[in-house]
């Protein structure tokens, strides 16, 4: 049953419908009129559409995860992590066959990874080795919007790491990265239009 | 060339940690004080390679991400490029920097040279005076070996300094 996902599937077309792009690039007074009402009037119930995107995960190079969160009431919490786990196929995929990627080869940012129904996966791959993974359920996110999400999150995570009590390859436990990254999480789609 | 207050700084705690892991930490042992001096530097580097490779796309090749420590690394460190790149195309590279800044303010006792050079028996004492010196060469390997290791290349660094303010590094990556 797809239950769990539908609340943030219905709320995701109509609020896109909503903000079409015309008016996303509106003056900023409106635009973020329009982007901060429902988060203000109707928190509790609209907060899942509001929070575009569900999961995010950051991998090391030998594919063990350092950190991962997802955003959402319902308890999907399994399936995002096996959604995440999937897409990291892909991302090896991607960069041991360069080809089928040949104009944006070796760029950290690697676009649209593994789009289903209700999800899209986003990735970034640093120069590390070290994997940034996105799940979002607007299905039409900008190209621009998710590369600048995955530049914060980035120097987010370098911010984390670069904390001598933290051990490389060991989990991010740094409490002030998670308050970090979900701000930026909630940003996303909101904040960083205009 | 102007001088900045953080950078004396620098140069003090490094001569700091080499001083007190050689002589109080580690005293009796300088190869134990040199692979925690080593340790440090492996740490450093790898968190600022994290940080100085962030908005660039990734390496393709050794060649490409030892350029970027020769370039960009030394030049967010140091303000200025190593000067000279030697590889042999098989895994070897040789950086040279003929005027490191973390060497410009350290000189060999001239009394100690001069008996060196003179008596036979106190050579122990001039090796004394190089060992410390080259103590503090074993941070910057360090910081090395950890920036290219984050950056998927292992490797293992020497560093080898002939006349003072230039020193040279051996980058041997492991196949």
């Amino acid at each position: 049953m797809p239950s769990p996902s539908s609340p943030p599937r219905a709320h995701g077309p109509t609020t896109s419908r909503e903000q079409p792009p015309s008016i996303r690039r509106a003056p900023p007074s409106r635009c973020s009129r329009v982007n901060c009402r429902p988060a203000d009037s109707a928190a509790p119930d609209q907060l899942p559409s509001g929070n575009m995107i569900v999961c995010v995960a950051v991998v090391g190079h030998q594919n063990n995860p350092l950190y991962l969160q997802s955003f959402t009431e319902a308890d999907d919490a399994l399936k995002l992590h096996h959604v995440v786990h999937c897409s990291l196929d892909v991302i090896d995929e991607r960069v041991n066959n360069p080809k089928r990627s040949a104009p944006t080869l070796n760029e950290t940012f690697l676009g649209l990874l593994y789009p289903t129904e209700n999800y899209k996966v986003y990735g970034y791959l640093t120069n590390t080795k070290v994997k940034f993974l996105m799940v979002t359920t607007d299905l039409d996110v900008k190209d621009a919007d998710a590369r600048n999400f995955f530049r914060k999150f980035h120097a987010a995570y370098v911010d984390a790491v670069s904390n001598p009590f933290h051990v490389p390859g060991k989990k991010i436990a740094s409490r002030s990265f998670g308050a970090r990254v979900s701000t930026i999480v909630k940003s996303f789609g909101s904040g960083t239009v205009g | 060339m102007g001088r900045e207050v953080s950078e004396s700084c620098v140069d003090g705690v490094v001569m700091e940690m080499v001083a007190a892991y050689c002589g109080r930490f580690y005293a009796a042992k300088p190869e134990l004080a040199a692979g925690r001096i080593e340790a440090i530097g492996f740490q450093v580097g790898h968190q600022l390679s994290e940080r100085y490779t962030m908005e660039r796309p990734r390496f393709t090749d050794h060649l490409e991400a030892i350029k970027f420590i020769c370039k960009d690394f030394w030049s967010e460190l140091f303000k200025k490029q190593i000067d000279n790149l030697k590889t042999n195309h098989r895994g070897t590279f040789v950086l040279q920097d003929n005027h490191f800044r973390w060497l410009t303010r350290v000189s060999l006792d001239p009394a100690v040279e001069n008996t060196d050079a003179t008596e036979n028996d106190s050579g122990s004492l001039g090796d004394s005076a190089a060992q410390t010196t080259s103590m503090l060469l074993y941070f910057p390997c360090g910081l090395i070996r950890g920036a290219l290791t984050n950056l998927g290349i292992p490797c293992a660094v020497s560093a080898d300094m002939s006349n003072l303010p230039a020193c040279s590094f051996v980058v041997r990556i492991k196949t």
